[in-house]
């Protein structure tokens, strides 16, 4: 994995780290909040299917590199398809998937032979974009200005975590065994055409020690 | 991607042509012949442009803006204005590259980087209007003269015939410099690249070589 991280930063040949790019939701008070109430406001508040149009980067360590992604994807259905490409307008690769597989239409041949890219990115994407409502039998918690909720998955268990203006999720996050193994972050939703849509997104891989970061352009 | 890179920049570069469509029985190797000549002649260039990425999978268009900056003898500036805003500038033997959102200046030291040495080579030959080179990886035919359009398909021993379906080259009716590109991709994909606000043998300002802070 590290190994093919490195080769991901060598091939695009960029340097540099940055500090998290979005403001942090404002905390208020929850009062009387219904922890089911904010957990299907929030699943209708989402779109069912979407095309976006984000600017990406991923970090490793101190180095980074940025790309423009362009992802449909369908949340009742869980498929997605993706293309991504370099800054000059260059496709790096092009995965489409659903909630069991990803499917490789076209990656560097480079990156290819140096481990599997598409299903590492093919797990962020849906970390990132599926399952982020939580089910209604997940276990829910109040603090003063959060609702969490939990409940298990796999071999582990996820938590999510809802604060702020309207009380959307801010954090999801997964852990094995007590131990976090990633994180993914919402900022700034913004709403269009009736939905809502985070404009910016960091995920943070605690395994294996990579960050994404994605910037939401457009939405299609 | 770097052969794919370079095809890109080097169909880009393509430039400052003009009175070739003269005479219909002229050969394809006269024609790059005098292309060669009349590029020749023009020493700075800078132009905005518009790409357009058509993605075989979806039903959309990625659009990207930018300004393209060349500079005879060694100097190249690739600007992205949207819809994320990326430089890189080549000076000499290195390559810098920023981008808004890592806000990072990486510098690349050709002589470090073989394949990319190998793309900024071929890239320099165009500007310098060596058209000729080309002729060993692509067939290369007229297909209009008035404007002239040129249309490179890979051969089949090629490299690019694994990616490039075809490139067309489209020249301003007054043939002094390229209004389009458009590059077929095997895989389904297009791009098409359009030139517009061309303006030759300029002074160049001093920003346009700068990579860092704003592109515009």
């Amino acid at each position: 994995m590290r190994r093919l991280i490195l080769f991901g930063l060598i091939i695009l040949t960029s340097a540099g780290c940055s500090t998290v790019p979005f403001p942090r939701a404002s905390y208020i008070p929850l009062d009387s909040a219904d922890p089911q109430l904010v957990r299907k406001e929030f699943a209708a508040s989402l779109p069912d299917r979407f095309q976006l149009i984000n600017s990406i980067v991923f970090q490793y360590k101190w180095q980074s590199f940025s790309a423009l992604g362009y992802i449909d994807a369908n949340r009742e259905l869980k498929t997605f398809a993706v293309s991504c490409l370099n800054p000059v307008g260059i496709k790096l690769f092009e995965l489409s998937g659903d909630k069991d597989s990803v499917r490789t239409n076209f990656v560097l041949k480079e990156l290819l032979r140096r481990g599997d890219l598409p299903r590492v990115i093919g797990e962020d994407i849906r970390r990132i974009y599926f399952d982020i409502v939580p089910s209604p039998e997940a276990k829910a918690q109040k603090d003063r200005y959060r609702v969490i909720f939990r409940e298990p998955v796999g071999s582990g268990a996820i938590q999510y975590i809802f604060a702020g203006t309207g009380l959307k999720l801010i954090e999801k996050r997964y852990y094995e065994k007590n131990r976090l193994l990633w994180s993914v972050f919402y900022y700034q939703y913004r709403r269009d055409h009736g939905k809502f849509y985070p404009a910016g997104i960091i995920l943070k891989n605690y395994r294996f020690g990579y960050n994404l970061i994605v910037r939401l352009k457009e939405v299609r | 991607m770097k052969r794919i890179m370079t095809t890109l920049l080097l169909f880009v570069c393509l430039q400052s042509v003009n009175a070739y469509a003269d005479n219909s029985s002229r050969d394809i190797t006269a024609v790059l012949e005098g292309l060669e000549k009349m590029m020749s002649g023009t020493k700075t260039i800078s132009t905005d442009f518009i790409q357009e990425k058509s993605l075989a999978i979806f039903n959309q268009k990625i659009i990207l803006k930018g300004k393209v900056f060349i500079q005879k003898p060694s100097l190249l500036s690739w600007r992205v204005m949207s819809p994320m805003r990326y430089s890189m500038v080549m000076r000499g033997n290195t390559i810098s590259q920023w981008d808004e959102d890592t806000n990072q200046v990486q510098q690349v030291r050709l002589a470090e980087n073989p394949g990319f040495q190998v793309a900024i080579k071929q890239m320099q030959n165009w500007f310098y209007g060596t058209f000729k080179s080309m002729v060993d990886d692509y067939k290369i035919t007229l297909i209009t003269e008035h404007p002239i359009t040129l249309e490179f398909v890979p051969w089949e021993n090629s490299v690019s015939r694994n990616f490039i379906t075809r490139v067309t080259v489209f020249f301003q009716n007054d043939e002094r410099y390229i209004r389009e590109v458009r590059i077929e991709e095997k895989n389904g994909d297009s791009t098409s690249l359009v030139f517009v606000n061309a303006q030759l043998n300029q002074l160049i300002p001093l920003s346009a070589w700068e990579v860092k802070a704003d592109v515009r």
